[in-house]
């Protein structure tokens, strides 16, 4: 099944970022991984997308806390995220987005972490027309906040669904469980 | 003469009730007289939380889940998920069930290219094609039936393998039905390029160049319509694809007409790959050892559905349910692409330019004409469709 050949396409745009990126990885042969802080999300998109070759294929919401675990590594993340501080790549109490980009078999994914304590981020909608609906997404199920992304409203949820509340998060468990179903962690 | 005041702007909202077909959509068109000069696209209707769902269920139980979001395409949505899983697991899965599984997946591709068009004939207003498409494509329904039990929802993916073989009288069965199909293709594929009537409502109408499809990312036979040379199977061949190659359908028009063509030139390449996985099916086993709980991990697995890139990322946890399993599924890629073709566009043209892309959304029957605020007229698809039909009379 294994693939064994170099990626060159990877190696490239490892060089493109290289100025913008916290840190790469390679999870995968084919696949490389940019962490980056989000102030500098678009211009990374930018850089991939005037390569006029790589496109937006999705971007996914990832909540890495468990219900129990919350916040506290979740304010070093929104430091990182502010691209004020580095800290070692610890996962719990994060909220993620990650925005694949494709070119033939390689997938360059641009991963921005930031807290549960306001999350937000940057559209790269000015760069990327086309993600506007993963964005619609991302703010509804993940509760995260695009401010300047060109349509706000629901995507997939219904239209009176309760404000606040974000059915991707980990601590979202359905309604009618307790008295504050599936409501922002208080 | 009293000088023409600001041309009053028309929202034509079409959807998103009538389940007709396949899924419901909600769109807005913004008209000027005739010609649509924005849209927007409400989706949702059908949204059933099944991301969220398997993070709840086993692996072996998503496989289930999974297969149930689309079906039409059921069928890649169990093969993205089983490559996935056996990615993160580090399973090998036996050359037969991978070959397998690339037969039951062009068979699918053949069903569904049949029966978009089926429905884009009808949206034309060509019943005619309609029927013989319909009536065709029971042909490889009735041979999914009998290789997987199923006509829809085939469910013949396990994790680690496929659960049924192909005997000799399925073979058999299966390479009769190509060379009828071949021979009805032939036919098709003088219909959509000489057919007056069709062509009259395919050249030269939504024309997406190279560039703007590959800016909007649109995926599939859209893409390959308009001269991209997008196809999974080629450029990260999965699962059997190394063994049977699949050669890419490019059209350079960019126009309804190349959508037409290829998909109907696809159908060959979909005989010729189902022949010669028949002709050299490898021996072997079905199935392979899976472990219940799948090591801590993250991975992304796409295919190439019937309407194009079918994109999975699978994040594990090291339990026997995933933590994260994000669906993204070729439409949504391809929406991006009718919203921005339609500018322009006449409303009568909006019926075609909609099923174009094969999209997964309904025949949408509730339709309200709003004048202004406040002043719904009734109209629903079906009388958008005869709209469109009666002006290219």
């Amino acid at each position: 099944m294994t693939i064994d050949e170099k990626h060159p396409l990877l190696e490239e745009v490892q060089v493109l970022l290289a100025q913008l990126a916290v840190a790469f990885t390679r999870p995968e042969e084919n696949r490389l991984d940019v962490i980056i802080p989000s102030s500098r999300l678009v211009e990374a998109a930018r850089i991939l997308e005037d390569t006029g070759s790589w496109y937006l294929s999705a971007i996914s919401g990832l909540d890495h806390s468990s219900s129990s675990e919350l916040t506290d590594e979740a304010k070093a993340w929104q430091k990182v995220a502010e691209g004020v501080e580095q800290t070692g790549f610890g996962y719990s109490g994060v909220l993620e987005a990650l925005y694949h980009f494709c070119l033939g078999a390689c997938v360059v994914t641009l991963r921005v972490r930031m807290g549960h304590d306001h999350p937000n981020l940057p559209s790269i909608c000015g760069v990327v027309p086309s993600a506007s609906l993963y964005e619609r997404e991302l703010m509804e199920m993940f509760g995260i906040e695009i401010k300047d992304t060109p349509v706000k409203d629901h995507l997939l949820l219904p239209d009176d669904w309760p404000v606040g509340v974000f059915p991707l998060r980990k601590d979202f468990n359905g309604f009618g469980q307790s008295e504050n179903p599936g409501g922002t962690s208080a | 003469m009293p000088e023409q005041k600001h041309a009053e702007k028309f929202i034509v909202p079409i959807g998103p009730q009538h389940p007709a077909l396949k899924e419901p959509g909600h769109f807005e068109f913004t008209v000027d007289g005739e010609t649509v000069t924005a849209a927007s696209v409400r989706l949702g209707f059908v949204h059933r939380g099944i991301e969220k769902g398997a993070e709840e269920r086993t692996y072996i139980q998503d496989l289930y889940l999974l297969e149930r979001i689309c079906g039409i395409c059921s069928h890649v949505h169990a093969l993205a998920f089983a490559l996935g899983v056996e990615k993160l697991a580090g399973v090998v899965v036996p050359d037969r069930a991978q070959a397998i599984r690339v037969l039951v997946a062009e068979m699918e591709r053949i069903h569904s290219h049949l029966l978009w068009l089926g429905v884009a004939a009808h949206e034309a207003g060509f019943d005619t094609l309609f029927m013989y498409a319909w009536r065709d494509r029971e042909k490889v329904m009735d041979l999914l039936e009998q290789l997987c039990g199923n006509r829809v929802n085939y469910s013949i993916n396990v994790l680690g393998g496929v659960k049924e073989d192909v005997n000799d009288v399925i073979r058999d069965g299966i390479l009769s039905a190509m060379d009828y199909l071949e021979k009805r293709t032939d036919l098709y594929l003088k219909l959509v390029t000489t057919e007056r009537t069709l062509i009259g409502r395919t050249r030269g109408i939504g024309i997406m160049e190279k560039q703007t499809a590959a800016r909007l990312g649109t995926v599939g036979p859209t893409a390959r319509a308009s001269g991209l040379e997008r196809d999974i199977r080629l450029e990260a061949p999965y699962s059997a694809y190394h063994q049977f190659p699949a050669r890419i359908v490019v059209e350079t028009t960019g126009d309804l007409e190349a959508r037409f063509v290829v998909r109907v030139k696809e159908l060959y390449e979909c005989f010729r790959l189902i022949r010669s996985i028949l002709n050299a099916l490898p021996a072997g086993e079905l199935t392979t050892k899976m472990p219940r709980r799948i090591p801590e991990g993250e991975t992304i697995s796409r295919v190439e559905a019937p309407r194009g890139e079918l994109f999975y990322f699978i994040k594990s946890n090291g339990s026997d349910k995933p933590d994260r399993v994000k669906v993204r599924t070729p439409s949504i890629n391809n929406f991006a692409s009718v919203m921005a073709t339609a500018v322009g566009h006449k409303l009568a043209d909006i019926p075609m330019i909609l099923s174009g892309i094969d999209p997964c959304f309904s025949c949408n029957d509730r339709m309200v004409t709003i004048r202004g605020v406040g002043q719904p007229a009734g109209m629903d698809w079906d009388s958008l469709r005869q709209y469109g039909i009666e002006y290219y009379k």
